[in-house]
C-alpha cells in the first residue's frame, strides 16, 4: 500500500511541475540537484481523507519555477515565490488525493502556509509517503501524511 | 470576436498562469480583469462587461461556489458563462459546477484544453467564427 502511495505521489508531483511550472522532474538527482532545501509549504486537508502534504524545494529553483509560472515581465518577489510554491503544493495535493481516493471522494484543502523544513519529517507511526524529484538545478521533496489509509479504489463510479 | 474575461483566484501566481495560458490558447482576448475572491469578482462584474468568468473554488472571503450562486441570482449576470478552475476534481465538485450551468477544468491545464473549452462555451468555431449563441440563450442548468 505504501509503495503504491509513493508511486502515486511521484506521479502527481511530476504532473504538477510539468503542467504548472514547465519543469520536467527526474527520479535521479545530480550533485547540484541535491543542494540543501530552501523553503517549504504545507497544505492540510480533510473530508474523505485527512492529513497534510508538505512540499519543499532546494537551491535557487523557487525563483526559476515562479518565473516559469508567471511568464515574462513580472518582478519575482519573495511573496510571489511562496505563492507559487503554495500553488504547486495545492495542485499536487489535489492530484494525489484524486488518485488515491477516487473521483467520488471529496476532500477540502486548506490554504497553503509556509512551514519550517522540519515539517518534512513524519511523526513516528503515521501513514506517510515521501518522494524527491530532480528539477533543473535543484530538487523538490514531498511528504504526504494520511491520518488513515484510504479504502481501495474499485474504479466503480457513482451513477 | 474578442472576449472580456474575469479571472478569480486568491493566488496572484495562478491568476497570472491562467492569463498566460489564455494568451497562448489562441483565443482572441479583449479586456482581462482579475479578482482575488468571489466578492471582488462580483464587484468587477458590476462595473464592467464580462463575457466569461474563470473562477477557483477554495478562496477566502467568498468562495467560488457562493460567487456563482450570487451571479445566477442576479438578472444582470445570470447568463454570463462560468468556467470553474479547480484542483478539486471530485465528482461532487464537477456536479456542483454542472448544477450552476458552469464548465469545469482541472488544474493543471493546457492552452489547447482552455481554447477548446472556451470555444465550446462561447459558440466559436476553430476558425474563430461565432456560431449561433445557443449556449447563452439556453441559460444555465439550474
Amino acid at each position: 500500500m505504501m509503495e503504491s502511495l509513493k508511486a502515486e505521489l511521484f506521479q502527481a508531483t511530476a504532473l504538477t511541475f510539468e503542467g504548472l511550472a514547465f519543469s520536467f522532474p527526474s527520479a535521479e538527482l545530480s550533485e547540484e540537484e541535491a543542494a540543501p532545501l530552501e523553503a517549504a509549504v504545507e497544505v492540510r486537508f480533510q473530508g474523505a481523507l485527512s492529513g497534510r502534504l508538505v512540499l519543499a524545494v532546494s537551491g535557487k529553483i523557487l525563483r526559476t519555477l515562479t518565473g516559469n509560472m508567471l511568464g515574462e515581465g513580472r518582478e519575482i518577489t519573495r511573496s510571489l515565490q511562496f505563492d507559487a510554491l503554495g500553488e504547486l503544493a495545492n495542485v499536487t495535493c489535489g492530484n494525489v488525493l484524486g488518485m488515491i481516493g477516487g473521483k467520488d471522494k471529496r476532500c477540502l484543502l486548506d490554504a497553503p502556509r509556509p512551514v519550517e523544513l522540519g515539517a518534512l519529517t513524519p511523526p513516528a507511526g503515521q501513514k506517510a509517503a515521501a518522494v524527491q524529484v530532480g528539477l533543473d538545478g535543484g530538487r523538490a521533496e514531498v511528504l504526504l501524511v494520511l491520518d488513515r489509509l484510504p479504502a481501495p479504489v474499485t474504479g466503480v463510479t457513482q451513477p | 470576436m474578442s472576449l472580456n474575461l474575469l479571472v478569480v483566484d486568491d493566488s496572484a501566481v495562478m491568476r497570472s498562469m491562467i492569463i498566460k495560458t489564455l494568451r497562448l490558447s489562441g483565443v482572441e482576448l479583449g479586456e482581462l480583469y482579475e479578482a482575488a475572491n468571489g466578492l471582488e469578482g462580483l464587484r468587477v462584474l458590476e462595473a464592467n462587461h464580462v463575457d466569461l468568468v474563470l473562477v477557483d473554488i477554495n478562496m477566502p472571503v467568498m468562495n467560488g461556489e457562493e460567487m456563482i450562486e450570487k451571479m445566477r441570482a442576479n438578472p444582470e449576470t445570470v447568463f454570463v458563462p462560468v468556467m470553474v478552475v479547480s484542483t478539486d476534481g471530485s465528482a461532487a465538485c464537477q456536479e456542483m459546477a454542472r448544477r450552476h450551468g458552469a464548465q469545469f477544468v482541472h488544474k493543471p491545464f493546457t492552452p489547447e484544453k482552455m481554447r477548446d473549452m472556451i470555444r465550446g462555451m462561447m459558440g466559436v468555431t476553430n476558425d474563430g467564427i461565432p456560431e449561433s449563441r445557443a449556449v447563452s440563450s439556453d441559460g444555465p442548468d439550474f
